[in-house]
C-alpha cells in the first residue's frame, strides 16, 4: 500500500494481533479512519474513527499490526 | 422520618437536585433512623474523559480533581451519600475502554468491577457515558453486561452532544440493551441524582440479578444461529442478539475456568479471561480463534446498535478541525506551544507581582507594627515573630504568584490542549527513550510533581514509567515556580526567570539521554484519545485551583509557619550560626553563597517553597538584594530548582517506581544541583 497521506480515508482491512487492544480505541476491523495530520517527522498521524466520533494520535508503526485500504470520499458518506 | 426524594418534585424549594443541601439534608433526617439504612456500593465506571469524576463531585461533599483528557484520575475516590434509606458508598474509578485493561490505572477499576478486590463488593454500576462518542463507549457496555451487575447509563455531556448535531434515541437504546439510560449533565449536576434513584429503584426488586444462562460456541452454532454471519441485525433482533452475545462470552470464559487454575479462580466470570488467552492460558490457545469471532460479534452488534440510535448531522470541516489545522501545524504547531507556555509563566508573573505589591502596601506596616510590639514580650518574641514572618511570608511572598500559576494550569487541563502537546512533542521524545504519553505527567509536574508521578500509572510500558519516575522531580512544580518567580524574575527580570525554565528542560533532555543510552529502553506504541476543545468552565477551574491551593493552605502553611518560628528561635539562642557553618563547606565554599543560606535549603527538602520565605527570616529582610548579590540570587535558584525533589514526591516515587529507582533520582538531583550551581557560580561571575 501507498504510504498515509494527510486528509484521506481509509478502512480498517484487517488486524494482524492485539484484536483486543486495538478495539479498545476504536480500531476495529471494517471501520473508517480518516487522516487529518502526519507528525513532522512522519512518525505519528493524527486521524478520526469515522463511526465512533473519536480522535486519536497514534505511532505509524501500528502499521505493523494494521492493514489499511484507501477508499474514496464518497464511500464515507 | 426519613425525607423521601424520588423525582426533582420532591427536593425542597430553591434547591437542584445536585446541591450539596439536599444530600447533606438527607442525611441529617437519616441519622434520626440509623438503624433502616440499607448499605450499598456504587461503581461510576466509564471509558477515561467521559466525566466521572465531574458526575462524583456533583454528588459529593470531598471534591476531586477533573480535566480534558484521558486518565486524569488514576486511583479510586470513595465517599459517602445518603439517599432515601440507604446509605451509599459511591466509587469514582479510573477510566476503562474495555475489560481488556492495558496500564495500572484500568487495573483498578477491573479488579475492583469485577470483585477481585474483595472489600469492594460492588451492588451497582452507573457507567458514564461520553454521549457525543456512544458507540465507542457501547464497547464497555457491552463488557459491562456480562456481569450481571445492576446497572444505569448516564448519558453525560448530553447538551454538548446537541450542540453537536447528534441526535441519541434513548428508549430504543434501552430498549436493545435491556438497562435504563438516562441524559446527564454532569458539570451542572443535571439528572446525576436521578442516576442513582434509578439504580436503588433497580435494587429494591428481588429478582434484578437474574442471572441468564450461558450457552456453549459449538452449541450455538449448532443450534442453527447464523449471529457470526451477519455484519447487521434488525430492530427487533438486537436486544435478543445481545443476550446470545452475554451467554457467549460468558461460556467462553467458563470454558477457560474450568480448564485451567490460573488466577481468574477470584474473578467473576469476564471477558478478560477472554482477552488474555495468549497471556494466561497458553494451552488453549485454540480459543484465540473463537475469542476474534465474538470480537467481530460485539464490534456489528455495537454498528448496528449505533446505526439505529445514534445519528450526527455536524457540518465539514468543524471549526474544532480548522483550529486544530493551525495548532498541530509544523511550524505553527511548535510556535503556538512556546507562546502558551510562555504566556502562562509571563502573565502568571505578572498578575503574582502586581498582587504582591499590592498586599506589600497593607502587610509591610502591619509587620513592622508587630515586631516592635513583640520586642517587649521576651522570650515569646521569636515566637510572635515567627508566627508572624511564617504568616504573611504565605500572603505575601507564596500565594500571589502561586494562585495565578495554578490558573493558567488549570485552565490548560480543561481546554483540550495538553494531549495535542503530546503528539506534537511525542516525535522529540522518543529518542529520549520516553513517549508523548509522558507529556502529561510532565505538564502536570509544572503543577506538582506529586501529581505527576501518580499519573504515571497509565503508562502502559515499566520501563517508559520508571524512567519518566526518575526524571519527573526536575520539572519545576508549582513552589518552584514561586521562587523562580519571586526571586529571579522579581530581582533579576523576565528573562533570566525563563533561562531557569529553559535550563531544567536542558537538565530534563541531558538526563533522559544519559539513562536511555545506558539501559536502552524500547517503547511501546503511541496511541492516545485526542478530546474536543471546550471552554473552561469558572466553576470547575476554581475548585481545581482550590483543591490544589488547600493543599498548601491546611498542609504547607502551617508547617512554614512553624519552621519560621523555630528559625526564630534558633537565632534568638544563637544556635543557627552552628547549623549554617555545617553546611558553610557547600553553601560558602562551593556555591559562593551566604552562611545563611544552609537553614532555608534545610526546609526547603520539605516544600520547595519554604527555602524562600526561610531565606527571608533567615536574612532578616525582604529586600534580598542588600545582602546577596544578583549572581548569588541566581545560584541560589538553581540548586533550590534541583536538588533533591520535596519530602511528598520521594514518598510517592518510593511507592510508584520503588525505593531503588527513588534514591537513584535522589542522588542525580543532588549531584546536577551541585555540579551545575557550581558552574553557574564560576561562569556568570561575569555577567551579573
Amino acid at each position: 500500500m501507498d504510504p498515509i497521506q494527510r486528509g484521506k480515508i481509509y478502512k480498517i482491512k484487517q488486524i494482524i494481533r492485539d484484536k483486543p487492544y486495538y478495539m479498545n480505541y476504536g480500531l476495529i476491523e471494517n471501520t473508517i479512519i480518516k487522516v487529518i495530520d502526519i507528525s513532522s517527522d512522519n512518525k505519528n498521524f493524527y486521524l478520526e474513527v469515522v463511526g465512533f466520533n473519536r480522535k486519536l494520535a497514534i505511532a505509524i508503526d501500528i502499521l505493523q499490526d494494521i492493514i489499511l485500504e484507501e477508499v474514496k470520499d464518497d464511500k464515507e458518506n | 422520618m426519613t425525607k423521601k426524594i424520588n423525582t426533582e418534585k420532591n427536593l425542597p424549594k430553591g434547591c437542584k437536585e445536585c446541591e450539596l443541601g439536599v444530600i447533606q439534608k438527607i442525611t441529617i433526617d437519616l441519622k434520626r433512623n440509623l438503624k433502616r439504612v440499607k448499605k450499598i456500593r456504587i461503581a461510576l465506571v466509564g471509558q477515561p474523559n467521559s466525566g466521572k469524576s465531574t458526575f462524583f463531585n456533583s454528588l459529593s461533599v470531598h471534591k476531586v480533581n477533573t480535566a480534558n483528557y484521558y486518565g486524569t484520575t488514576v486511583e479510586y475516590h470513595v465517599t459517602t451519600i445518603f439517599i432515601k434509606n440507604y446509605e451509599i458508598e459511591l466509587i469514582d474509578l479510573p477510566g476503562i475502554y474495555s475489560l481488556n485493561y492495558s496500564d495500572l490505572a484500568e487495573k483498578v477499576t477491573f479488579e475492583i468491577i469485577t470483585n477481585v478486590r474483595e472489600e469492594f463488593k460492588i451492588d451497582g454500576i452507573i457507567q458514564i457515558v461520553e454521549a457525543v462518542s456512544l458507540p465507542h463507549a457501547l464497547l464497555l457496555t457491552l463488557d459491562l453486561l456480562t456481569l450481571d451487575i445492576p446497572m444505569v447509563i448516564a448519558l453525560n455531556m448530553f447538551d454538548e452532544a446537541r450542540i453537536k448535531g447528534v441526535e441519541i434515541d434513548i428508549k430504543l437504546l434501552e430498549n436493545f440493551l435491556g438497562i435504563p439510560v438516562i441524559p446527564t449533565v454532569a458539570i451542572k449536576g443535571e439528572n446525576t441524582l436521578k442516576c442513582i434513584l434509578k439504580l436503588i429503584a433497580i435494587l429494591d426488586k428481588s429478582d434484578y440479578l437474574e442471572s441468564s444462562d450461558t450457552t456453549s460456541f459449538g452449541g450455538f452454532i449448532k443450534e442453527g444461529n447464523d449471529l457470526f454471519y451477519r455484519a447487521s441485525f434488525s430492530k427487533e433482533e438486537l436486544p435478543k442478539v445481545v443476550e446470545a452475545y452475554k451467554k457467549l462470552w460468558k461460556s467462553m470464559v467458563k470454558e477457560i475456568f474450568d480448564a485451567t487454575n490460573c488466577h481468574f479462580e477470584k474473578c467473576k466470570l469476564v471477558p478478560a479471561c477472554l482477552m488474555n488467552i495468549e497471556k494466561y492460558a497458553p494451552n488453549l490457545i485454540s480459543l484465540a480463534n473463537v475469542r476474534d469471532e465474538i470480537l467481530k460479534l460485539k464490534s456489528n452488534i455495537i454498528m448496528s446498535i449505533s446505526s439505529y440510535v445514534f445519528s450526527t448531522s455536524r457540518p465539514k470541516p468543524t471549526f474544532e478541525d480548522i483550529i486544530d489545522k493551525f495548532v498541530l501545524h509544523r511550524f505553527w504547531g511548535y510556535s503556538i506551544l512556546v507562546m502558551v507556555l510562555f504566556c502562562a509563566f509571563y502573565l502568571a508573573y505578572f498578575i503574582g507581582n502586581f498582587i504582591a505589591d499590592k498586599i506589600d502596601i497593607v502587610t509591610d506596616p502591619i509587620s513592622d507594627m508587630v515586631d516592635q510590639w513583640a520586642k517587649s514580650y521576651g522570650l515569646l518574641a521569636p515566637l510572635i515573630t515567627g508566627f508572624k514572618d511564617g504568616l504573611l511570608g504565605g500572603i505575601g511572598i507564596v500565594i500571589p504568584y502561586l494562585v495565578p500559576f495554578l490558573l493558567f494550569i488549570s485552565i490548560l487541563e480543561d481546554s483540550g490542549y495538553i494531549p495535542r502537546m503530546m503528539y506534537l512533542i511525542d516525535g522529540l521524545l522518543r529518542p529520549l527513550g520516553i513517549s508523548g504519553r509522558s507529556v502529561l505527567s510532565f505538564v502536570l509536574g509544572l503543577g506538582c510533581n506529586v501529581s505527576a508521578i501518580m499519573s504515571l500509572r497509565g503508562l502502559t510500558k515499566y520501563n517508559e514509567r520508571i524512567l519518566a519516575g526518575i526524571v519527573i522531580p526536575f520539572v519545576p512544580c508549582s513552589a518552584r515556580t514561586v521562587v523562580i518567580m519571586a526571586l529571579v524574575t522579581g530581582t533579576l527580570g523576565v528573562l533570566w526567570g525563563l533561562s531557569l525554565y529553559l535550563f531544567s528542560l536542558i537538565v530534563i533532555v541531558g538526563v533522559l539521554f544519559l539513562i536511555n543510552k545506558l539501559s536502552r529502553f524500547s517503547l511501546h506504541h503511541f496511541m492516545i484519545h485526542i478530546p474536543p476543545y471546550r471552554i473552561p468552565s469558572i466553576k470547575l477551574v476554581g475548585m481545581k485551583i482550590w483543591l490544589r491551593f488547600r493543599t498548601f493552605v491546611f498542609t504547607a502553611w502551617p508547617i512554614l509557619i512553624l519552621g519560621t518560628i523555630i528559625l526564630n528561635y534558633l537565632s534568638y539562642f544563637q544556635l543557627d550560626k552552628h547549623i549554617n557553618n555545617i553546611f558553610s563547606f557547600v553553601t560558602v565554599s562551593l556555591l559562593g553563597l551566604p552562611k545563611e543560606t544552609g537553614i532555608p535549603l534545610i526546609f526547603g527538602l520539605l516544600a520547595k517553597e519554604y527555602a524562600l520565605v526561610m531565606l527571608y527570616s533567615a536574612l532578616g529582610t525582604e529586600n534580598i538584594k542588600s545582602i546577596m548579590n544578583d549572581l548569588q540570587i541566581f545560584v541560589f535558584s538553581i540548586f533550590i530548582l534541583l536538588y533533591t525533589p520535596c519530602i511528598s514526591t520521594i514518598a510517592v516515587q518510593v511507592r510508584e517506581i520503588g525505593l531503588k529507582f527513588a534514591v537513584i533520582s535522589i542522588l542525580l538531583s543532588v549531584s546536577t544541583a551541585l555540579l551545575s550551581s557550581f558552574i553557574a557560580s564560576r561562569m556568570l561571575s561575569f555577567i551579573l
